[in-house]
């Protein structure tokens, strides 16, 4: 049993011409100590998808349960104290912190009890700061920092999972390095489960150890991060690794996915990525593929794929470690 | 035979607090259908650099030095002749696919717009032109994407338009900043395939500016590293990215997570931050972040000199074997 | 440009004095205001006569002896200008502190429960916003019956909304921003967040709004006075001492003068309100390099 885990999640909005379904059906699973990646391009709803899991936005269907517990949608009431170990720490680190408090008043919201301060401290040393920094305002840290400041706002709570919204997206290459370092540090040496949303593939490959790739709204692949890698399952996770480009020199280009991210509002039928597979045959505008279980603790959406058995090489050359 | 030679390049930006030196003594040559590309963090002036030939700078900045383009020197050019250059020789496409169309105006028009203003053609010449163009970036359906807005396409499809826009009056050098920054990585495939397509197809020379080293190295041919406003190494794509001398190249490339290295092997990161503009340390601008910097780095300012395949900003030059 | 504005950023730390603080114009705002608060203060000392005192037979030009003339009964127009501010600037502080106090509240208790509370409540401001705001407190002053003390209440009635809408704005915008959504993930009550992470970002706006307030509200209260709804002769008041001047045209000084302090008072709390407005944006806050550990 997993310290997080998401069952069949939904999460509609009002649209404009309707309801729309920013998720539409996504499993994952948290266990301590370990790092799920979760990645995916814009408007897959993975950004969803990660707040439903600590509440901040209501499911419309599904079960996300924390530690055994139901996790309840925050309201008006306080958060429930069972669920204070489940954390979040959010993309822009200009907007997650209050401007006119100081960065230590803000860690220290999560600290209960008397020594606060000496807490407070031993957070910032944590995350790699100076103690001093704690009565100093926000804006006067760079990006970096502040992201470093929002995870030990997070650990305040002694989380036993952190779910992590694209908290590299606005960094340096060297501030992405450190905090990547920091967040392997809390996974290995504090046993916090951390489920990192990232449209970073290079990142999350270093970092963590499963990974589930989302489209339109559904994971299409689960699996532990080298095996994703070698010998991806779904044709969406090929895709996706092929378009990153590699940095040694090569002059190689990536490769392009044709076609564009469908509205949410109006899914393709059958499954929803065929319009643009490479692969797509004769079910697959037809019939939805389920997430199903492939050998080695893997599960992928494909109707190339047989349920149980190993995963099927795709063709496609050039895909490469 | 270069399209574009840049010696000297130095711009100092007005600020409240007195001038402040951004671009530093900045040395580059662009070749016909070549690809350019310049890395560096933000706050290392490659954006100012560009600015700068472009006259797009504050009012009161100071910009020494010498652009050649086409043989004609765009630094001190007025502003007028400048603007004619612009858009028709020269073009720009920047990061932000969100605000650098305008709004209010068709795709239909503004490419129209833009062909018949350098151009003079008519209007029916002008709307094959579109045509055309909107056809090169590989816009779908192009007859009725004349008459969309740039709200109603993706982040992806309003880069393109970007592109076409500039590439509407054959420019032979275009400047893409950052151009897919904002972009998801299987768009930003899409666009990168693309500008290589258009420089071989369209003999065009490409100036790119990222701070991403992937995307420069499957789309540069000549890679130049760029910190604190001066140029540190520069050279072929290859050779630097594989090869790297200057300790900044190096530290940028190792810190980023490679495909062969160990799972559990923490990230190399850089320690210390990239100096503001206006607190350039004394001597090399990178020593106080240099594991090899030696006595002479402290106070005296490494040129940009030729070293065998390349240029090199560096007293040390430690990766060699002798 | 990043460039730029990091190096603005470290060009204004060097300085003693912020950069918003150094236009001319948020000096002059300063100078004057302080000018006239230290008048209104110490008038009684510094008038050469009572604002009531019959100091001559009749009208009499701008002299030596009275700087600004005397009026149509024989009183000093300048000491009358003196004691008019402790009229004024008292009067105006209190009203718009209490105006704000009931706009602050009403827009918090908005902003907070939204909905049906929100509704009702915002409905109401917009009614008051929907009258020219001169005319309304006349309408509710001339209800009140005439009296200095009556027409500032009905500047608070036309006042409170604007404060409401302020508040009720950034209520909404701070409660649901990332900060306060962390807050309540580790298990603050929403109104804990209230007092912690909301009130802060209110008071600066809040305190901007007031002092631009100021303004308005010293220039209603004349406004009123002239009409004859406010103050009541023979009390030295700008507004209708202006009033006064307008039946004695020939003897000019008697109603430009007055003016001119209502101009001026109200120039400066302007200028003053422009500047602090610029102190309190987050994106003018300077950036110091904070190092590692």
């Amino acid at each position: 049993m997993s310290a997080l885990e998401l069952h069949d999640v939904v999460v509609e909005y009002e649209g404009r011409g309707g309801r729309v379904r920013a998720v539409a059906g996504a499993s994952i699973a948290v266990p301590a100590g370990r790092i799920v990646g979760l990645v995916g391009e814009s408007g897959c709803g993975k950004s969803t998808l990660a707040r439903a899991a600590v509440g901040l936005v209501p499911a419309t269907a599904g079960t996300i349960s924390f530690e055994g517990r139901t996790v309840t949608p925050l309201k008006r009431r306080t958060r429930p104290a069972e669920l204070v170990r489940l954390q979040l720490v959010f993309q822009n680190p200009y907007s997650s912190l209050n401007p006119r408090r100081t960065v230590g008043s803000q860690v220290g919201d999560g600290v209960r009890g008397v020594a606060r301060k000496a807490r407070v401290q031993t957070l910032f040393e944590l995350v790699g700061l100076p103690a001093a920094a704690a009565s100093r305002y926000p804006h006067e840290f760079s990006g970096g920092q502040r992201q470093r400041v929002a995870i030990a706002r997070a650990l305040a709570a002694d989380p036993s999972v952190i779910v992590l919204d694209e908290p590299l997206a606005s960094l340096d290459a060297s501030a992405q390095a450190q905090f990547a370092n920091l967040l392997t540090s809390l996974a290995r040496e504090l046993g916090v489960g951390l489920l990192l949303i990232s449209h970073d593939l290079a990142i999350v490959r270093h970092v963590a150890d499963d990974v589930s790739v989302m489209y339109l709204g559904r994971i299409v692949e689960v699996a532990e991060t080298q095996p994703l890698w070698t010998n991806p399952a779904h044709p969406y996770s090929e895709a996706l690794i092929a378009a990153v480009p590699r940095p040694d020199g090569e002059g190689v280009l990536p490769e392009s996915l044709p076609g564009e991210v469908p509205d949410p509002a109006s899914p393709p039928s059958g499954c929803r990525f065929h319009p643009r597979c490479p692969y797509a045959f004769e079910p697959c505008p037809r019939e939805e593929p389920l997430l199903l279980p492939l050998a080695g603790n893997r599960a992928a959406a494909c109707w190339l794929q047989e349920p149980g058995a190993t995963p099927v090489q795709l063709s496609r050359p050039g895909v490469v470690s | 035979m270069s399209v574009l030679s840049v010696e000297g390049l130095r711009v100092r930006l007005p600020t409240p607090g007195g001038d402040v030196t951004v671009v530093d003594g900045v040395d580059y040559e662009v070749r016909p259908s070549e690809v350019f590309g310049i890395a560096g963090e933000s706050g290392s002036g490659k954006t100012v650099s560009m600015l700068a030939l472009l006259g797009l700078l504050p009012e009161r900045s100071s910009v020494e030095g010498s652009a050649r383009f086409g043989g004609r020197e765009l630094i001190g050019m007025p502003r007028r002749t400048l603007r004619q250059l612009s858009g028709r020789d020269l073009a720009m496409v920047f990061q932000d696919p969100y605000t650098s169309l305008h709004p209010m105006l068709s795709v239909g028009r503004q490419l129209t717009e833009h062909v018949r203003l350098h151009l003079g053609v008519d209007r029916q010449a002008a709307k094959r032109r579109a045509l055309e163009l909107l056809g090169d970036v590989r816009i779908p359906d192009p007859q009725s994407a004349l008459h969309r807005f740039p709200h109603q396409f993706s982040g992806g499809m309003r880069q393109r338009l970007a592109i076409a826009i500039a590439l509407a009056c054959r420019p032979r050098l275009l400047i893409a900043d950052e151009p897919t920054t904002a972009l998801d990585v299987t768009v930003q495939a899409g666009i990168l395939r693309l500008l290589d397509r258009l420089r071989h197809e369209h003999e065009l020379s490409v100036i790119l500016i990222t701070h991403d080293l992937g995307v420069l190295s499957s789309l540069a041919d000549t890679v130049s590293i760029f910190y604190a406003g001066r140029v540190v190494e520069s050279g072929p794509r290859e050779e630097v990215l594989q090869r790297p001398r200057h300790p900044y190249t190096k530290a940028l490339l190792d810190a980023l997570p490679h495909p062969e290295a160990a799972k559990e092997k923490p990230l190399v990161a850089i320690g210390g931050v990239p100096p503001a503009p206006g607190r350039i340390p004394p001597g090399c601008a990178f020593h106080p972040r240099c594991a090899y910097a030696v006595e002479q780095c402290l106070s005296v300012v490494p040129r940009l000199a030729a070293a065998g395949d390349r240029r090199l900003a560096c007293h040390v030059d430690p990766f060699v074997e002798p | 440009m990043s460039a730029l504005a990091l190096g603005m950023h470290r060009a204004r730390r060097r300085l003693r004095v912020p950069a918003e603080w150094r236009q001319p114009l948020a000096i002059a705002g300063v100078v004057i205001a302080s000018i006239w608060i230290v008048v209104a203060i110490f008038a009684p000392l510094i008038a050469p006569y009572g604002p009531l005192a019959l100091v001559t037979s009749s009208a009499e030009g701008p002299s030596l002896h009275h700087l600004f003339g005397t009026d149509e009964l024989g009183r000093d127009v300048f000491s009358r200008v003196l004691f008019g501010s402790r009229v004024s600037l008292p009067i105006a502080l209190g009203l718009v502190a209490l105006a704000a106090t009931i706009g602050s509240v009403v827009g918090a208790v908005a902003g907070y429960f939204r909905g049906v509370v929100d509704g009702a409540l915002m409905r109401a401001a917009d009614l008051v916003f929907a009258f020219p705001p001169i005319i309304l407190a006349m309408v509710v002053a001339a209800v009140l019956g005439r009296g200095l003390y009556n027409a500032a209440l009905a500047i608070v009635v036309v006042a409170w909304p604007s404060y409401a809408r302020v508040v009720r704005g950034l209520v909404l915008s701070v409660g649901d921003s990332e900060y306060v959504q962390s807050a309540r993930l580790l298990g603050a009550s929403s109104r804990r967040t209230l007092v912690r992470d909301v009130l802060p970002n209110v008071a600066g706006p809040v305190f901007v709004l007031a002092t631009l307030d100021l303004a308005n509200a010293i220039l209603l209260l004349s406004g009123l006075s002239f009409l004859g709804l406010g103050a009541q002769p023979p009390k030295a008041e700008w507004g209708s001492m202006v009033a006064e001047g307008t039946q004695y045209f020939q003897w000019w000084w008697i109603g430009t003068f007055p003016g001119l302090a209502i101009f001026t008072v109200v120039l400066a709390f302007n200028f003053l309100g422009d500047s602090l407005r610029d102190v309190f944006d987050p994106r003018t806050a300077r950036r110091v390099e904070v190092g590692e550990a």
